[in-house]
């Protein structure tokens, strides 16, 4: 268990709970080696008992702890320590996009854009490290303080868990995307969708879908049109409504097919938002052709019209004749090769389901019918889908092609930042910075994008021998191609400055000043204001300068000069008064753990890391370990029971009822009969078994008056006896 | 006459056994017999303190009532569990946020009488089909049942976990009740969804048709445990059978 004031990871001070969430509580902590604050999560206990999720929790966490990006709420480090799994992250203080909204009941046009851009790099950043978030919501999205968009709980906010949990604590539906709520595969697109409902939201107030129950949420997110933000907010322009549409298509074949995409849409719509530029995709690549709806057929209707076919206007017409087809459709509809076409569309990404007629469902029925009747139609819309799809995978391999020979990206650095429509011009290059690199790295870089370089030496403290201290264009300018770029490079310094170390930990000052090429001797002092190990003075003193290798003498604190204390007897008491003793000697409880005991009461103390009466400083932390009770054993009830009086033959059933309440039960064909059973989990049950006993009556006959024995059988079941069982 | 075996596994992956069943083939009060599978839910030892206490509550509830209608004994049980579960975990912050499924069910005469909430199971077998009586209050089986996907995408999806009603969750509870009734050849098994996220229900019925014969009660829910495990054994294993009708069956 997580306390307040605990340490964790021997340097992540716990400080407060900042909040709670379904799986987690995200605690303020500081942490003593870098000095700073930081936000804790610390996976809740049911979900750390879980081997198999906390595998996947700590690879995930892992790989979010490698992003590094302004919008993101970035992941330190990832620990574990006594069973508490726990994710260290940058802490954000501000609050999130929910409360933010909530509290502005919706926001302006260009707030949200911008706000959406900044998430979107961030996702970004992610997708390009192959990390999907599967859970965006303006709940993970926090602005700070300083009003800046950072997106929490990269890959771990979804990392799949097999824990029951209720509907009421799981988290929310309402963004997301329709393959999730089918369970299907989910990829970057669902980001893209849950992305488009967030906007949705920051535009007019409300969730695009809501209803009383987290199902109804999800199938409407399956089933139903999103509704357009325009009618709740009448000033959004209708370009971005379309970028709204766009990301919440509910093929993700018809979405932005990237967050680049979706960032240059966006950015246009800040800049000229009276301009129709959103281009729908008009065909469905998701090979979802097999149930044909009346809307499906006007939405088909409009794609072929974009590319001017004007076939399908006519397919509506039972009465049309095939000569009426343009000769175009004739030939590729004749074509063998058609089959082949389909499938290159529906293999770039998996389809999101493929529909077999398995069921008797009245439903399914009707949509088979409705397959049936719309056959020979499908055929020719199959058919034209083909062409148009075969057009796109060709444009789309040109683009792949053109993107390897880096046709439209100058150099991959700069990738995050430039969007494919700003057609830069063949003679012109972005400036890179070079700012920091050595002198001969940097000459490289700028050579390979096609510029020259002038350097001039120039003395530095702060800067390495060689190191690049500035350029005379800034980075991102646009430069003509084998134009000179003037580089100001670093000479070294004649003195160094010594850097501030007081505050720190000795080790870490130690090697702060080495690092700069200082020799230290260090001295120590009792200090009741600077804290055991840290550095109280330092001389010569920070900022100042002092030669390569002069020595620096450090003053670190021993503490308070302290007091002894007698160490109290805690043994068999219970947590909190064991607390309470501790803080009455000005002693610390430190790490309190838990064991099994046999005669101490669970819950009471079994041990302390300091024996009694023993003498330690004052402020000591002594650990304390808690019964949990005696250790679990499992036991075994094995006997032999014989033939009662009056059994004669037949089957014996053997019913044991541990005393938690786990039966056993077996039938045997006769006494006497073997009993061993294992694997119980408590000491004692009960013991009862029926079986047929025979007794010999005599009967009268009335008539002839003639005895005869004849036997009477009766069910007989023994009477709970309470038995003893052995340990294993 | 009726035979019954119950055991509980704690499966490969899980440190807790949260599951926890009773089965009597004896009157619990005016009830002629009683089987309960309930699977716990929460942190720490929650989880396994609601299945138990849900249980052991339902059982002492039966035990005292005086009512003759099998359902409002069941019914009246249950909620008075849930009150229970609810103030337990308001009074204890270890406890905050348990909760567990529970399937009751109670054989009188011909008819089986089963009341559920969650998504633990009650199913009916004999030699040629296996038939689910219960339905699960889960999100994806309440997605499938509105239409919102189908049967097939369900078995495969990653929010399997998620359930919609369960004792402890809300103040009020609403719960399932069914009556079915029985064939003799009928083999009852109610289990937890750790044996049937693990084994499909066609496997179920392959596996209770390998022990027809009814001396193997104890066998044949071994061998569900075992397949359960060998399959991967994701969480805690709970299953109870009944055979109904054990000895009408062989004269």
């Amino acid at each position: 268990m997580i306390k307040i004031g605990m340490i964790i990871g021997d340097r992540y001070e716990i400080l407060e709970k900042i909040g709670t969430g379904g799986m987690s509580d995200v605690y303020k902590a500081k942490c003593h080696k870098l000095n700073r604050y930081v936000a804790i999560k610390v996976l809740k206990q049911e979900f750390s008992e879980n081997t198999n999720f906390v595998s996947k929790f700590r690879v995930e966490a892992q790989a979010a702890a490698g992003l590094m990006h302004p919008n993101i709420v970035n992941v330190y480090d990832v620990g574990e320590e006594d069973g508490i799994y726990y994710i260290v992250m940058e802490l954000v203080e501000g609050i999130t996009l929910k409360n933010y909204i909530e509290k502005k009941a919706r926001l302006s046009v260009k707030e949200a854009l911008s706000i959406a851009i900044q998430v979107s790099m961030g996702i970004e950043a992610a997708h390009n490290n192959h990390i999907i978030h599967r859970d965006i919501k303006p709940q993970n999205i926090m602005i700070s303080k300083e009003g800046k968009v950072k997106i929490a709980d990269f890959g771990i906010a979804k990392a799949a868990t097999s824990n029951t949990i209720t509907s009421n604590v799981m988290g929310s539906v309402h963004y997301t995307s329709p393959e999730q709520a089918r369970g299907g595969f989910s990829d970057e697109r669902s980001d893209i969708y849950s992305l488009g409902c967030t906007m949705f939201e920051m535009l007019t107030g409300r969730v695009p879908f809501d209803g009383e129950t987290t199902v109804a949420i999800a199938i409407k997110h399956i089933q139903e049109d999103m509704p357009s933000p325009r009618e709740y907010v009448s000033e959004i322009p209708v370009c971005v409504e379309q970028i709204i549409f766009k990301c919440t298509q509910k093929s993700p074949d018809r979405r932005y097919q990237s967050m680049g995409e979706l960032i240059v849409d966006l950015k246009k719509a800040l800049i000229t938002p009276d301009e129709d530029f959103v281009k729908m995709v008009p065909f469905d690549a998701g090979g979802e052709t097999r149930t044909i709806s009346e809307e499906d057929i006007a939405e088909i209707k409009q794609r072929t019209d974009r590319i001017d076919l004007d076939a399908p206007m006519r397919l509506k017409d039972r009465e049309v004749r095939k000569n009426s087809y343009s000769p175009k459709d004739e030939e590729e509809e004749e074509k063998p090769e058609k089959p082949v076409r389909q499938e290159q569309v529906s293999s770039k990404y998996k389809p999101v389901v493929e529909e077999e007629p398995d069921d008797m469902d009245e439903e399914d029925d009707e949509e088979e019918y409705e397959d049936d009747d719309m056959d020979p139609k499908m055929e020719r819309i199959t058919t034209i889908l083909a062409i148009v799809a075969a057009v796109i995978i060709g444009i789309l391999a040109l683009v792949l092609v053109a993107n390897a020979l880096g046709v439209f990206k100058s150099s991959p650095k700069a990738d995050s930042n430039i969007t494919q429509d700003e057609t830069t011009d063949e003679s012109k290059v972005k400036m890179i910075s070079v700012v920091g690199m050595n002198v001969e790295d940097a000459k490289k870089a700028l050579n390979d994008i096609g510029l020259g370089t002038s350097v001039r030496k120039e003395e530095s403290d702060t800067y390495e021998v060689n190191q690049v201290i500035s350029q005379d264009v800034e980075e991102g300018e646009e430069v003509d191609m084998h134009s000179t770029i003037a580089l100001v490079v670093s000479s070294g310094s004649n003195g160094v400055a010594v850097p501030n170390v007081t505050g720190q930990e000795e080790a870490a000052a130690k090697s702060t000043l080495e690092a700069a090429g200082f020799k230290v001797n260090v001295t120590q002092s009792s200090s009741d204001s600077v804290q055991e190990g840290l550095v109280i003075s330092q001389d010569p003193t920070a900022d100042s300068k002092a030669e390569n290798g002069a020595t620096i003498t450090l003053t670190v604190s021993t503490g308070p000069e302290v007091k002894k204390v007698k160490v109290p007897d805690l043994r068999g008491m219970t947590e909190s008064a064991a607390k309470s003793k501790l803080a009455e000697y000005g002693l610390n409880c430190g790490t309190v753990s838990e064991t099994y005991s046999d005669t101490v009461t669970e819950g009471c103390v079994v041990s302390q890391s300091y024996s009694p009466d023993s003498e330690v400083d004052e402020g000591t932390s002594v650990n304390i370990q808690l019964s949990v009770g005696p250790e679990k054993h499992t036991y075994k009830y094995v006997t032999t029971l014989n033939a009662p009086s009056g059994y004669t033959s037949g089957n014996v059933t053997v019913t044991i009822t541990a005393s938690d309440g786990t039966t056993r039960s077996f039938t045997a064909s006769s006494f006497p009969c073997a009993v061993n059973e294992t694997g119980f989990n408590v000491s004692s049950g009960t013991l009862t078994y029926s079986y047929t006993a025979t007794t010999m009556q005599t009967v009268i006959d009335s008539e002839t008056g003639e005895e005869t024995e004849e036997p009477i059988t009766e069910d007989v079941t023994t009477s709970p006896v309470t038995v003893q069982f052995e340990q294993e | 006459m009726l035979k019954s075996y119950s055991e509980t596994n704690i499966g490969r992956k899980r440190q807790l056994n949260q599951d926890y069943v009773f089965s009597s083939g004896k009157p619990i009060g005016n009830m002629p017999n009683l089987f309960i599978v309930a699977d716990g839910m929460g942190g720490h030892k929650a989880g396994d303190y609601a299945s138990r206490y849900t249980v052991e509550t339902i059982e002492r509830e039966i035990k005292a009532s005086f009512e003759k209608n099998p359902s409002i004994i069941i019914q009246k049980a249950i909620r008075t569990a849930n009150k229970e579960i609810r103030q337990r975990a308001s009074e204890d912050p270890n406890l905050y946020g348990m909760g567990t499924t529970v399937v009751v069910a109670t054989v009188i005469g011909r008819y089986l009488q089963v009341a559920n909430v969650g998504d633990s199971r009650l199913y009916i077998a004999n030699g040629q089909e296996i038939r689910q009586i219960t339905r699960d209050h889960s999100l994806v089986e309440e997605m499938v049942r509105l239409g919102g996907i189908k049967r097939e995408e369900a078995r495969l999806h990653p929010d399997k976990n998620i359930i919609t009603r369960a004792i402890g969750a809300k103040d009020d509870v609403d719960i399932d009740f069914f009556t079915v009734e029985l064939r003799p050849s009928d083999r009852i098994l109610m289990c937890s969804d750790g044996l049937t996220n693990m084994v499909e229900d066609q496997d179920i019925l392959k596996v209770l048709n390998e022990h027809q014969d009814d001396k193997t009660l104890v066998e044949t829910a071994r061998a569900l445990i075992d397949t359960a495990n060998q399959n991967g054994g994701k969480d805690n294993i709970a299953v109870v059978l009944i055979k109904p009708f054990a000895d009408e069956v062989k004269k």
